[in-house]
């Protein structure tokens, strides 16, 4: 096990590089320029060309590229073009935001949706098992943004109940617990937009996954030792059922950090993705890729947490 | 008294092409430290036989319409759920045909028969283990110390049916049953597990029920002998009558379609037609579409079982005189 890990580690080394390569050159290939929201048409060519010499833009690309990393491998990720600060200090100022949102959603997409699948597969064809299928069919193809601006509407401008955006209110001066119930009103709903068409595909993938596993011999094997049906399902094939599901796990990670961008937004989150997406209004080349080589690091780790768990589910793997 | 009694056992399917009497009406004893065969060809219903006893059916579909099941004098079909669990993998264990997909992946063997000596032997963690490397050491596993701790996946076909049979020898069962053990498997390895299932039989005085295909394994292991034909039981004598002298024509086409080492294999006699479809069947005697002897009166109505001198039974008008 130590040494499946140890692998799979070392080989993540050779993709973060090819990652730095995708990040860099993807956005070189982007049209506009760093220079573009600072330029108006009366700026002259003179102080365009300072301009770029400063940012060392008229260097060969392979040179820009080199001096990108050897920064990059000192942890600086360089300047925002927009307002000067460094990259790095921006990112990390809203990266606990962002982490508390899709780990939250993330989660709840599992604890909720893994035993709703379950439920629906031993409850195979029951009214319970039509419904949450109406229930994922809908929450799969709701889009974000339309279901946070519903969720909007009613709870917090009809009923009253919650915030409708931000991340606690300036004007509170509670503290320990009270300042944690204070932030989870303002946690309740964009998680729940974050989360809801993961819960659905995770339900769909576990019900399937769980049908599957008990029609196996296996399964009929448990029962003929004289398993009770409990022991059966959430022993023998609980366990099983999840190795498919696994896979999802991996998947949703970029799913969620995507989705962050929409979600954010609309609630005025202030993580990553609200950061990204006034980056992108303002032309911050700089921020901009900060932030894809971090959420691409983040994705990375995400994956390699799963085939950690492949591994730590499947005998057949680890050795 | 014989330890099981089957009576009259209806074991239906009620599927969208209809209703499929996949055992219709099946009666069988086995009396105690004695092997029973089931023979018969694939899909007339042995399995299903075999699972009813176990109880184990999937009743989606399927249905217990009638018959009872006498094991030590109480019928289990009768018995709640909670009973019943009670006696499987207990008193009465069963072993299946594919030992490559019946044991649990994610678990080790060791995990999987201390898990049946915990719940029917109400042993601990530390003499389960014990007792478990002790069966894997009885049926033949070697370096069984070692070997407990292994995934099944780590294991040859022939050492994961040995395990299976560690595992349902768990429970000191009084029957196992053994649906078709050794079709999976090639035939040195399943002349070793017909040979240890022999020899298990002998040290711990269980009956066996052993289904299969192949009269060969029958001519091995069996007392007597069942053969099965859609759904029924068309003959039943002790394997040496069977033998020596039988009787149904479908029995004396299985053992024509046995291949003999001196013939060449493109002379190799099988049974000519198919079996009848379970939604679809004859409603005089089932065999008589692939009957020679067959004859208009044949196809009227059900034969029943008849009983010949010396107990032997059999289920044709042709042997009634
Ligand atoms: N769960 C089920 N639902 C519907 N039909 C079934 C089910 N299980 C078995 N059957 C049908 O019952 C009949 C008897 O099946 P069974 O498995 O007992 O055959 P078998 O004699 O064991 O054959 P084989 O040698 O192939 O194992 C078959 O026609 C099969 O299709
Ligand atoms: S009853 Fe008739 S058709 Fe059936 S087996 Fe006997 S001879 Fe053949
Ligand atoms: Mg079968």
């Amino acid at each position: 096990m130590g040494k499946y890990i140890r692998k799979r580690l070392l080989q993540a080394i050779p993709v973060i590089f090819g990652i730095t390569i995708l990040t860099f050159f993807i956005m070189k290939l982007a049209p506009g320029g760093p220079l573009t929201g600072m330029i108006s048409p009366r700026t002259s060519s003179e102080s365009i060309q300072r301009a770029m010499e400063a940012m060392g833009l008229n260097k060969p690309i392979i040179v820009q590229y080199w001096n990108w990393l050897k920064e990059l491998l000192q942890g600086n990720l360089g300047y925002s073009t927009y307002n000067g600060q460094a990259v790095l200090a921006q990112i990390l100022e809203r990266l606990p935001a962002t982490l508390l949102l899709t780990v939250t959603a993330f989660v709840l997409s599992f604890v909720v949706g893994i035993p709703l699948g379950v439920y629906s597969a031993t409850h195979k064809y029951s009214k319970a098992d039509y419904g949450l299928t109406v229930f994922s069919f809908v929450g799969i193809s709701i889009p974000s943004f339309f279901f946070g601006m519903g969720l909007i509407y009613i709870f917090a401008l009809k009923l009253g109940w919650l915030p409708t955006s931000g991340f606690g209110s300036s004007t509170f001066r509670g503290e320990g617990l009270a300042l944690v119930l204070h932030k989870l009103k303002y946690l309740i709903m964009p998680a729940a937009v974050m989360s809801l068409s993961n819960i659905a595909t995770v339900m769909r993938f576990a019900r399937s996954s769980m049908i599957e596993t008990l029609n196996q011999d296996y399964i009929r094997t448990a029962r003929a030792k004289g398993l009770s049906e409990k022991v059966v399902i959430y022993r023998h094939a609980l366990k099983n059922s999840l190795i498919p599901v696994i896979t999802i796990f991996g998947q949703s990670i970029p799913n969620l950090f995507g989705g962050a961008y929409i979600t954010e937004k609309v609630f005025a989150w202030p993580g990553m993705g609200l950061l990204g997406v006034d980056a992108i209004n303002n032309r911050d080349y700089q921020i901009l890729m900060g932030l894809t080589l971090f959420t691409a690091i983040l994705v990375l780790l995400g994956n390699l947490l799963a085939d950690i768990m492949y591994a730590f589910v499947d005998p057949r793997i680890r050795y | 008294m014989s330890l099981l009694e089957v009576k009259d056992l209806k074991t239906y399917f009620y599927t969208d092409a209809g209703c499929g009497k996949a055992v219709d009406g099946v009666t069988f004893s086995v009396d105690k430290g004695k092997v029973l065969g089931i023979v018969g060809e694939s899909g007339c219903g042995k399995s299903v036989t075999s699972l009813s006893i176990m109880r184990l059916v999937d009743l989606t579909t399927g249905k217990y319409e009638g018959g009872s099941i006498l094991f030590d004098g109480q019928d289990i079909l009768k018995l709640p759920e909670k009973e019943m669990r009670k006696l499987r993998g207990n008193k009465i264990s069963m072993i299946f045909q594919e030992p490559m997909t019946s044991l649990n992946p994610v678990f080790t063997i060791g995990y999987q028969i201390e898990e049946s000596l915990m719940l029917h032997k109400g042993l601990d963690k530390k003499a389960a283990r014990a007792r478990a490397i002790e069966l894997l050491e009885m049926v033949g596993i070697p370096e069984a110390g070692k070997r407990v701790d292994e995934y099944p996946h780590q294991l040859s076909g022939g050492m994961r049916q040995r395990v299976m049979i560690a595992m349902a020898l768990a429970g000191d069962p009084e029957l196992l049953i053994a649906d078709e053990p050794t079709t999976a498997l090639d035939v040195t390895i399943q002349a070793q597990i017909l040979e240890l299932l022999k020899e298990l039989k002998e040290k711990l005085g269980m009956s066996i029920i052993i289904i299969t295909h192949d009269l060969g394994v029958i001519a091995e292991m069996a007392d007597e002998v069942a053969v099965m034909y859609a759904g029924e039981i068309v003959e039943k004598a002790t394997t040496r009558e069977l033998f020596d002298a039988p009787k149904h024509p479908y029995t004396i086409g299985l053992m024509n379609s046995i291949p003999d080492v001196n013939e060449e294999v493109d002379r190799l006699r099988t049974l000519e037609g198919l079996v009848p479809s379970l939604y679809d069947m004859p409603s005089g005697c089932r065999f008589a579409p692939r009957c020679q002897f067959a004859c208009p009166e044949c196809e009227k109505e059900r034969i029943p079982l008849k009983e010949l001198e010396g107990g032997r039974q059999v289920r044709c008008r042709r042997c009634e005189q």
